[in-house]
């Protein structure tokens, strides 16, 4: 049996009965006149229904995992570790190109001043000296090197520094 | 009891904000994940459903991204990130042409393998609900969707919004009276249809 003045009032409360916002007793009291009241048993029953039906929006969302990965990407953001984070924070970008000058300078330096000094003297002086430095090798067997050995390993240095400039530049421009 | 560890583990929005910031791409990809649905709730709610959501939302964490830096902590993160994602949303809209084609939401229904039959009951349903929303106010159906897309309590969706409780409530019970008056309508129709299909 339906009356108009409590069914509107029931039907204000059907809401947050939907929600379980409802006290113990309010809740018991609207489930009362919901299971006497046709009229307000629809009402119930169409509520729940979008309720449930609502409750499969979030299948509409894609996985956060895959916008995730889609976002760094766009952004270029390697999903570094914290540590790797901090090592990133190295200003690479004002350190690699004088750093990558300065190794060239350096090695085109002690070529041309091969050439003046005699090339098999200075490039065995500069053996010697990296050698010492690394202990790896003596002067007297450096001495012993043959001239196209000695141009080749220098060669090859240059090489490598160019590389690691190279290389340096490219961490930066990441 | 790992679950509790876990959660009280988890680093916060503004400690993920902070590493982010610092270059942390794993801590920027968690506010991400964390997030996305809250996103795509700002989005929809400006947009409504259409196929540029996905890039919009995709746009709106890449100038959360850029933007970071200005986030003064005043309100919460997840309040900031909501709006510049909505912000960014409704430039976009307005930078759209006019003429937008209205979408029909059952279109993808009838190209893609329906699978099982339950499956396509449920996107039957998926697709009657977003029908539904779209014919929802704006703040009636960004409440609806912060509720239920992004899974946020009446007290969230209030900050988020900036109005008190109470207003939620109201709005989302007006917005889901018309949600099931609008719903019982399309279930008459299609019962309507139905019958004079029998008949002829």
């Amino acid at each position: 049996m339906r009356d108009d003045r409590s069914c509107e009032r029931y039907e204000e409360l059907i809401p947050d009965l939907v929600d379980g916002t409802l006290s113990g007793a309010l809740a018991g009291e609207v489930r009362d006149h919901i299971g006497r009241c046709p009229g307000c048993r629809r009402s119930y029953e169409a509520l729940a229904g979008l309720e449930r039906e609502l409750g499969a929006l979030p299948s509409l969302v894609p996985d956060g995992a895959a916008v995730a990965a889609t976002v760094t990407g766009r952004l270029g953001l390697v999903r570094h570790s914290r540590a790797t984070a901090l090592l990133r924070r190295i200003p690479l970008d004002r350190l690699a190109l004088p750093l990558g000058i300065t190794a060239v300078v350096l090695a085109t330096w002690r070529f041309i001043g091969g050439i003046f000094e005699g090339m098999t003297a200075a490039l065995t002086g500069w053996l010697s000296e990296i050698a010492g430095a690394v202990g790896a090798l003596s002067s007297s067997s450096v001495e012993s090197f043959d001239p196209l050995i000695l141009a080749t390993a220098s060669a090859l240095m240059l090489i490598a520094c160019a590389v690691l400039s190279l290389t340096a530049l490219r961490i930066v421009r990441r | 009891m790992w679950m509790e560890d876990d959660l009280l583990n988890a680093p916060t929005d503004d400690e993920l904000a902070r590493r982010s910031l610092d270059g942390d791409g794993r801590a920027f990809a968690t506010l991400v994940e964390r997030h996305t649905r809250l996103v795509y709730a700002a989005v929809r709610a400006v947009t409504g459903d259409g196929d540029d959501v996905d890039d919009i939302v995709q746009e709106a964490f890449i100038r959360i991204y850029r933007n970071l830096g200005s986030f003064g902590g005043r309100s919460a993160l997840s309040t900031w990130i909501y709006s510049v994602a909505r912000n960014h949303a409704i430039n976009t809209v307005s930078r759209r042409r006019p003429e937008t084609v209205p979408l029909d939401a059952a279109a993808p229904l009838a190209s893609d393998d329906p699978g099982p039959h339950e499956e396509l009951e449920r996107r039957e349903a998926l697709a009657r609900i977003e029908q539904t929303l779209a014919c929802l106010d704006g703040r009636y159906r960004e409440v609806v969707e912060l509720r239920y897309l992004a899974g946020r309590r009446y007290d969230e969706i209030a900050e988020l919004l900036g109005v008190p409780m109470g207003t939620v409530k109201t709005l989302l019970h007006r917005a889901r009276s018309r949600m099931k008056a609008l719903l019982i309508d399309q279930s008459r129709d299609e019962e309507r249809d139905d019958e004079r299909r029998q008949v002829l």
